[in-house]
């Protein structure tokens, strides 16, 4: 499968845009993210499936962002963006960079990053069911996770 | 450009819903019973429609076809544009502008000044590496000469023994382009002697310069670190700045102005 990257980002560049926007709160890191998540769809369209790219491209750019936000440790503005920098600190526990973790759930239907998932649905909004279709996992499997994320970030019970 | 998320918290239809939406890519279902909620609530309806009028504004501001470039040469798999026949044999060139100067020195994270030293006079020691550049249909560009859009350069190289190299630039909007290898997987080999690259790289209309940077070595290195630390350089002093690399690899610059007009 080929990318043609100036049609997929004609498509769903202002998407990812605006996710990058609002984990990073900052208009230039977002543009940087913007593009680095289309970077790894290019070096990954080998592996590329058929998910639906929206979805797909939503949680490359989540990852990319948290990913960012953790190397950065970028201080918290606001509660979203506290939230959000919390679960970019968690260890994700394999020992895998995340990025690598996250491509090779979506190209190669392995795990999906906890992070990831805790943003989706801590921030996002998305129920349990949700994240588990999102990510192609158990609602129970995504509870699990989930809950051992907390155990590292006690404090997100809270938000 | 003011993005037009909400809080997810606050809202019924959280932004995740309603780009999937936008974009067509929820289950018919979900996509009709989402499309009524949208009819009945005033809203949502508006902030569909702000959704719609940020994509526009995005991509009003950053072009597809200009964003789509610097992604592909962030990603290192769009070579240099290649003329159709070989760079000496361009179309004609608008004799514009261009300056070019240069700098041939080992890479010396110590030495702060070896740039500048390098604009000034050229060669700093015996047997340094050279980078030359040409431009179609007028020769080689010396100080003073300035280049503009479409021109199409041509480069030589002289490694002086180093087995080892790369060739890549920024220009003056802050993209990095890689052209020898033409990929970052590509090989690193270099020739012996006045070596000419087999390419032509016409120039777009990114403003101020184009720098040219050769980086050599003695043994294979890592060209994603070398990508890697131009894109840092990029978001800084890209015309004068230094290019932090490995100690052990050497760089060779070679700054291209355009026309400022």
């Amino acid at each position: 499968m080929s990318v043609d990257v100036e049609a997929l980002y004609t498509k769903y560049g202002p998407m990812v845009l605006r996710r990058c926007t609002r984990l990073l709160k900052d208009e230039e890191q977002a543009m940087e993210a913007m593009q680095d998540t289309f970077v790894k769809v290019i070096r990954y369209q080998h592996r590329l499936n058929d998910e639906a790219p929206s979805s797909l491209l939503y949680r490359m750019a989540t990852n990319t962002c948290l990913n960012k936000i953790r190397s950065k440790g970028r201080r918290p503005e606001d509660a979203d963006s506290e939230l959000v920098a919390r679960i970019a600190a968690v260890p994700d526990g394999t020992g895998q960079p995340m990025a690598r973790i996250l491509l090779d759930r979506i190209f190669a239907r392995e795990q999906e990053s906890t992070r990831t998932m805790a943003v989706l649905h801590l921030l996002d909004g998305m129920t349990l069911q949700e994240v588990a279709d999102e990510v192609g996992m158990s609602v129970s499997g995504v509870r699990k996770r989930l809950r051992t994320l907390k155990k590292h970030v006690a404090e997100l019970e809270g938000v | 450009m003011t993005s037009p998320d909400k809080s997810n918290t606050q809202v019924s239809v959280p932004d995740w819903l309603l780009e999937r939406y936008a974009l067509n890519e929820l289950p018919a279902e979900r996509l009709e019973a989402l499309r009524l909620q949208i009819e009945a609530d005033p809203e949502l309806a508006a902030r569909l429609r702000d959704l719609r009028n940020h994509n526009r504004a995005v991509l009003m501001q950053h072009p597809p076809r200009v964003v789509a470039r610097q992604i592909e040469r962030r990603a290192g798999v769009v070579p240099a544009r290649k003329a159709r026949s070989g760079w000496w044999m361009a179309a004609p060139v608008v004799a514009m502008a261009a300056v070019a100067l240069f700098f041939v020195g080992p890479h010396n994270g110590s030495d702060p000044d070896v740039l500048a030293k390098g604009r000034a006079g050229g060669t700093v020691y015996e047997d340094a590496p050279e980078l030359r550049i040409f431009r179609a249909d007028d020769g080689e560009l010396v100080p003073g000469d300035v280049a503009g859009a479409g021109d199409v350069l041509g480069f030589r190289y002289h490694a002086q023994g180093r087995d080892f190299g790369a060739l890549l630039s920024i220009d003056g909007a802050g993209v990095v382009t890689l052209h020898m290898p033409e990929t970052v997987g590509g090989p690193l080999d270099l020739d012996d002697g006045l070596v000419t690259v087999n390419l032509g790289y016409e120039l777009d209309d990114a403003p101020g310069f184009e720098r040219f940077f050769l980086v050599l070595s003695e043994s294979p290195f890592d060209l994603d670190a070398v990508l890697s630390a131009a894109r840092q350089l990029a978001d800084g002093d890209a015309e004068t700045g230094r290019l932090e690399l490995d100690t052990q690899l050497e760089v060779v610059d070679f700054v291209v102005d355009k026309d400022r007009r």
